[in-house]
């Protein structure tokens, strides 16, 4: 519960913070997507169950407080999440670079995701192009952000695991 | 979920996963039908109007900061911007100035088409073309001349009044002494 709460916390602030500074501090015109961090995150520290749960909230409330067609970024966001822990259970590597890497590669794949199911639906107003460009650029920015961002999130964690209780 | 063994684990996390992937599907679909009136929307709506406080709050606080990384980001875009606007206000304030002048000439020439009605002598209007070249002469060069049947001594009023008369005639100008010239007595102009 408490575990819940504190990263409810977490994705509230990103939130807010994406939809506020981030607005102005672009990349080449583009805007990070925190939601797709946290979520890569999370998945890279609690494995694919926590990883998919978290996805799916982190998505719902992007889609509701950012008034976008609501779904997409949730189903984005579980898919990746899963997919994100499940690769992160075979990957022994201990480069400190590869939080940022991972969060690069995952947001570029789960943008173009999206780009796709909207496109489905009908609800792509942006053309193939931007989209490319989008995706590139916002992965870049959210990889930039990942070493600022993964010790917070760590600690967030860490400090809401359930204590491990030593019994001999 | 730690004490779980290994193949359960896995498919625990798979049934979540289809879960959740499952209520994605249906939040688009209803979303997708309800439009603007569906309970989607609806519920978008109270979220955002719980949310947007927190965002002004946080927005005010954390602007400055924005603004600071902002203006970095866009430096070459302000510099250009400040330049066209310094270009254009260079352009308006010319604009003024032939604008004040035009002004002031329109009135002028109202005033002397005023005087000219009031008159009922017939009268020439002329315009002053050159001012005089000497420190100690006060004489102005008009644009009418013997063509426009100006004779010497012929005086010369503006819409304030008498200005001068004329000494000086050729084909297409006059020379016109004015009043304030010492040499000129009033008597001598009628």
């Amino acid at each position: 519960m408490r575990r819940a709460l504190s990263w409810a916390a977490v994705i509230l602030t990103a939130l807010l913070l994406q939809s506020t500074v981030f607005a102005q501090i672009e990349l080449f015109g583009a805007k990070p997507e925190l939601a797709y961090l946290i979520t890569v995150v999370l998945a890279m520290i609690e494995g694919p169950s926590a990883g998919a749960s978290g996805g799916f909230a982190a998505g719902m409330a992007q889609d509701f407080l950012l008034n976008q067609p609501k779904g997409i970024t949730a189903l984005t966001l579980t898919l990746l999440g899963y997919a994100v822990g499940m690769i992160r259970q075979y990957i022994a590597t201990p480069s400190p670079a590869l939080p940022v890497l991972l969060v690069t590669g995952a947001t570029a794949v789960g943008l173009l995701f999206y780009g796709l199911v909207s496109f489905l639906l009908g609800e792509l107003d942006v053309g193939w192009g931007f989209l490319l460009r989008v995706a590139v650029l916002a992965s870049l920015y959210n990889g930039i952000l990942t070493p600022l961002a993964y010790p917070v999130l760590r600690r967030v964690a860490e400090g809401s695991r359930a204590k491990r209780v030593f019994r001999w | 979920m730690a004490q779980q063994p290994l193949y359960k684990r896995g498919r625990s996390t798979r049934l979540l996963v289809v879960g959740l992937v499952t209520a994605s599907l249906v939040m688009i679909t209803l979303d997708y039908r309800g439009g603007q009136t569906g309970p989607l929307e609806v519920a978008g709506r109270a979220t955002l109007a719980i949310i947007s406080p927190l965002q002004r709050a946080m927005g005010n606080v954390l602007r400055p900061i924005g603004d600071f990384f902002g203006a970095i980001t866009h430096i070459g875009s302000l510099r250009a911007e400040n330049q066209e606007l310094r270009q254009d206000l260079a352009e308006l304030i010319n604009q003024q100035g032939d604008e004040l002048s035009l002004t002031a000439r329109n009135d002028q020439l109202e005033r002397l088409l005023v005087l000219r009605d009031s008159l009922d002598v017939p009268v020439r209007t002329g315009r002053v073309i050159a001012n005089g070249v000497s420190n100690f002469e006060w004489v102005v060069t008009i644009n009418l001349g013997t063509i426009n049947d100006i004779r010497r001594g012929m005086p010369v009023i503006a819409p304030d009044g008498l200005v001068g008369h004329v000494v000086k005639v050729t084909r297409q100008a006059a020379d016109v002494q004015l009043i304030l010239d010492p040499d000129c007595s009033t008597c001598r102009c009628s």
